[in-house]
């Protein structure tokens, strides 16, 4: 697949936008994101008493000449980031519709290049059957992420996925300090909600996307069909089924997808997670700077 | 219902297309897509939210298979049959006129009581406007009148008179089933019918619609003789006698036994009259007696533990070896007399003389005639005595008169013998000059390529009688003496090699038969088999027994033969005349009981005289029979048939099929 987003124009109008994460981050490199804690900043926070062991230094002189106590000054604290971006490689996002998977690379991207530009750390998982591919490795700064880029444009869709499994799995999901990105349409029987509450176990701040076509989510066929599933092995694979679509059927298809969404975003909010549904036909600058602004992740 | 049109039906070939159709419609058009999973979710909800969907094409195939039957149906033109019912009475009346109607006291019998009844019963539904129909119910059910109405009453009147003035109950059994199945017949559209039975039998169950009237009287009770014939004990006859008691009570009962034209121990040789009583013989209700006239030893006890037998010893001076007839009688009145008296014939064996002369006598001869002796004694039809010239002096003084049969072995008489059958075997010198026979030379005949077996006969006449299960081909010869010439009166029944070997002449008094081989030179006396039945045959061919027995039943059809060109029947139910058989075998129907005399004269001039005795059958003499049932008329329900046209509810279910189907169809694609 060679990708049609990804060029200079698209990441040259991200350069302006940076994460915005709800929880502190933990770390020892110190980055643009700003944590409760204090360090070694210049910019000022607050006072505290001296307490024995603190480094005299930091005392505030004129503080303790008004007051005749010793004061501390402390400073803010800045950490870097680690994103995760799992992106779902299954027959269903690319095989049968590349520009679903087009779409899908290009919020990959444009989520690693807003952690790369704000000199924060990211790791593209690819996820394919029950394994989480890494094929790039944690990516700082912008030239190896290009680098990166190259290759994601030719990513494979093929097969199916486990996402419960994949995250599961996957070596270094981190631990307090950052963001997970899970991108797939979440058609799949796999469980994964359990991947989820797991990531919220690691304290990881999580963002679901959800990349639909626009035959996903109004499908333009009808009659007697036989739906040929992309993640099939054959034409007697169970997932394939042979269907009469009349209008309430699509009724009911409409329904089905409706509740399908809802349920997640019903989850995903009472887990506080952000959830993002897109469909292909929109513009993926609309999703930047629309949903992603909307879920607060962006500033 | 009925199908006023049912090739109509073929119109259901249609819901076979229509199955067609459903087998090989086009397949489903392949769409690939991402994935399935939605369309999975949302089939769920929809079969969630329309349970019966699952059904919807089950019943849609369903209505459509109807609507195409009701289309078949339609065009077949369904309708349905209403039947009119009659309402008017109507009785069927079944008179019993077997023999044991023919009992009766006070100078009425029981079919006239029957008759009265069917009588009474045609006023009683004349009266009523009804039909009346009347079945004799004999051998075979004779209809009297057939559903007749009060206007024609007098016809049915006078039919029922002329019963009782004719005489007409039979003499035999009587069909009832049979009769019964005719009144299937005869108002198969009238559940109103009721059939009357006019019998004196009894039956256990009786079927709805039948009322069987009882025509006995009290009082009536039956000694009859059932069965009787007369068996030679140590040369003596004895005379076994079964007397059945029906009716009544218990009671004695004295048997009667006149023996005509008695050979007796006493007789020297003269005939004479003999009478035998049995007296106040106790004769049990319902059961059957055996009386035995006794000839043989007293101290025989075979019969000691048997019950209901009574042996009368015959005085040693009044014992018999032959007789012409034994009449029985049983004295005293009953309600049924033609089971008192009871004919034996068959006392006295005519007697066949049979000659046999030969210079070289054999074995074989005399052997089957004894074989056939043996024969004739057990079925009684003859005595045979043979009489043999063997010696010298014999064949040159034997005769050639007074014999039934002669057989010339060898040595030929010097003229033809004309008072019986005469057989030529393998004429040595000529045959008499009035035999109309030339003899040749004698051929020899050595089969080469058989291991000399011998020349196979041939038959000339295959359906010829003497020829009668016998086949000509395994007899061989190997030695026969051919024939120079013989009259047209014979006739060739067996050849060899194109010379005739067994030539036949039966022209009145000359019954001649020539065999042109001997004995030594065949092997037709080691197939003892083909020997004997050559020699029945010439007995049946020459010498038929005319009748097969003495003793018939009533109605039953005798076949009888003559020796001679005509036989005159007299007694039994004939005229005085009697009649005269000139063709055989003729059938005799014997449709009277009583003693029957065959009158005839042989070819040779003999006058014969035979007697047979027709009885009414056993079953008869018992008046008061129990049965369990008999045939049960259906009547059916029908009278006059009308057709509903149905058409109007098949158009109806037509069109609510159709809308039905729509209303699916349409749910279906929503």
């Amino acid at each position: 697949m060679k990708g049609t987003y990804l060029n200079d124009k698209f990441f040259s109008r991200l350069e302006a936008l940076a994460f915005n994460l709800k929880s502190n981050l933990t770390g020892y490199f110190g980055g643009k994101h700003l944590v409760t804690t204090y360090g070694q900043t210049v910019e000022f926070a607050d006072y505290r008493e001296y307490q024995l062991g603190d480094d005299i230094r930091r005392i505030d002189w004129n503080l303790y000449s008004r007051f005749e106590k010793h004061f501390l000054k402390l400073f803010t604290d800045e950490r870097q980031m680690q994103v995760q971006i799992f992106l779902d490689c299954s027959g269903s996002m690319g095989k049968q519709n590349p520009a679903k998977g087009e779409y899908a690379v290009a919020a990959a991207a444009a989520i690693g290049f807003l952690a790369v530009h704000n000199m924060d750390k990211v790791t593209f998982n690819l996820m394919r059957g029950d394994r989480a591919e890494n094929p790039f490795g944690t990516i700082v700064g912008k030239t190896a992420f290009f680098r990166a880029i190259g290759s994601l444009g030719e990513a494979v869709f093929d097969g199916d996925t486990d996402i419960e499994a994949c995250i599961a799995n996957c070596a270094d999901t981190g631990t307090k300090n950052g963001l997970t990105v899970i991108i797939s349409d979440f058609f799949t029987d796999s469980d994964w909600k359990k991947a989820v509450d797991y990531l919220l176990y690691k304290k990881r701040q999580i963002m679901l996307i959800q990349v639909l076509a626009p035959d996903e989510i109004d499908p333009s066929y009808d009659g007697r069909v036989h739906l040929i599933d992309a993640e099939a092995g054959d034409i007697s694979d169970p997932r394939n089924m042979k269907i009469k679509i009349t209008s309430s059927m699509l009724k009911a298809y409409e329904e089905a997808l409706g509740g399908l969404i809802s349920g997640i975003k019903d989850y995903c909010t009472r887990r506080g997670v952000d959830f993002i549904s897109v469909s292909t036909q929109a513009a993926i600058e609309k999703v930047l700077f629309g949903e992603f602004f909307r879920t607060g992740i962006l500033s | 219902m009925t199908l006023l049109l049912p090739l109509g039906l073929l119109a259901l070939l249609s819901v076979a297309v229509l199955l067609l159709i459903y087998i090989i419609r086009p397949n489903y058009q392949q769409k690939y897509i991402s994935s399935t999973y939605v369309w999975k979710l949302s089939l769920k909800l929809k079969r969630k939210r329309v349970p019966i969907s699952k059904l919807r094409n089950l019943l849609l195939i369903l209505c459509q298979i109807l609507f195409l039957a009701a289309c078949g149906l339609a065009i077949a033109q369904p309708a349905l049959v209403t039947r009119a019912i009659v309402s008017e009475p109507e009785v069927i009346a079944v008179i019993d006129s077997s023999a044991s109607m023919r009992a009766g006291i006070d100078d009425e019998t029981r079919f006239e009581r029957a008759v009265y009844g069917a009588m009474d019963l045609a006023a009683e539904t004349f009266a009523a406007s009804g039909y009346v129909t009347v079945i004799v119910a004999g051998d075979a059910p004779e209809v009297l009148e057939q559903r007749i109405t009060s206007e024609r009453r007098e016809i049915l009147n006078e039919k029922l008179e002329e019963l009782l003035e004719t005489d007409s109950c039979s003499y035999g059994t009587a069909d009832i089933d049979a009769a019964m199945a005719k009144c299937e017949e005869i108002v198969p559209d009238n559940p109103n019918a009721e059939i009357y039975l006019y019998t004196d039998t009894e039956y256990s169950y009786i079927p709805d619609g039948v009322e069987c009237v009882d025509v006995k009287e009290e009082g009536e009770y039956n000694a009859g003789i059932l069965d009787a014939y007369a068996v030679l004990e140590d040369g003596w006859y004895s005379i076994y006698v079964e007397v059945g008691y029906y009716g009544g009570m218990d009671d004695l009962v004295t048997l009667t036994a006149n023996v005509n034209g008695a050979y007796s121990s006493g007789g020297n040789g003269v005939t004479s009259d003999i009478k035998l009583t049995a007296s106040n013989i106790r004769c049990f209700r319902d059961q059957t007696t055996t009386i035995i006239f006794r000839s043989g030893s007293e101290e025989d006890d075979a019969f000691e533990d048997v019950d209901n037998i009574n042996i009368i010893q015959i005085d040693s001076s009044t014992r018999f070896y032959a007789f012409s007839e034994i009449l029985l009688s049983i004295d005293g009145q009953d309600a049924f007399m033609l089971d008192n008296s009871f004919s034996i014939f068959g006392g006295q064996r005519p007697v066949v003389d049979v000659m046999y002369v030969s210079n070289q006598p054999n074995t074989f001869f005399p052997a089957i005639i004894a074989a056939l002796t043996n024969y004739y004694n057990d079925i009684g039809a003859w005595d045979i005595v043979l009489h043999e010239y063997n010696s010298s002096s014999d064949t040159a003084n034997m005769p050639v008169s007074g014999y039934d049969v002669y057989i010339y072995e060898h040595i030929m008489p010097s003229v033809m013998p004309e008072d019986g059958v005469v057989i030529l075997w393998d004429a040595e010198n000529e045959f008499p000059s009035d035999s109309g026979l030339k003899a040749g030379n004698y051929e020899n005949y050595i089969g080469s390529g058989d291991g000399g077996q011998g020349l196979p006969l041939q038959a000339e006449q295959p359906e010829h009688a003497l020829l009668k299960n016998i086949v000509p081909a395994n007899i061989t010869v190997s030695l026969y003496r051919s024939l120079l010439s013989y009259d047209g009166s014979y006739d060739t029944v067996l050849s060899a090699g194109g010379d005739p070997l067994m030539l036949v002449k039966n022209e009145g008094a000359s019954k001649v038969i020539a065999v042109m081989f001997s004995v030594h030179y065949s092997n037709i006396t080691i197939r003892f088999k083909d020997f004997s039945l050559l020699f029945y045959n010439i007995m049946e061919y020459f010498m038929p027994a005319t009748v097969s027995g003495n003793a018939f039943s009533v109605y039953e059809s005798v076949s009888l033969r003559s020796r001679g060109s005509s036989l005159t029947v007299t007694g039994g139910g004939l005229d005085e005349m009697g009649t005269t058989f000139n063709q055989f075998p003729a059938e005799l129907e014997l449709d009277l009981p009583g003693t029957y005399t065959l009158t005839q004269v042989t070819d040779f001039g003999e006058t014969v005289v035979e007697k047979i005795f027709v009885k009414i059958p056993s079953a008869e003499s018992n008046i008061a029979r129990v049965a369990d049932s008999f045939f049960n008329p259906l009547l059916q329900q029908q009278e006059y048939e009308y057709y509903d046209d149905l058409i109007l509810y098949i158009a109806s279910a037509f069109v609510a099929l159709l809308f039905i189907e729509w209303l699916l169809q349409y749910r279906a694609n929503v």
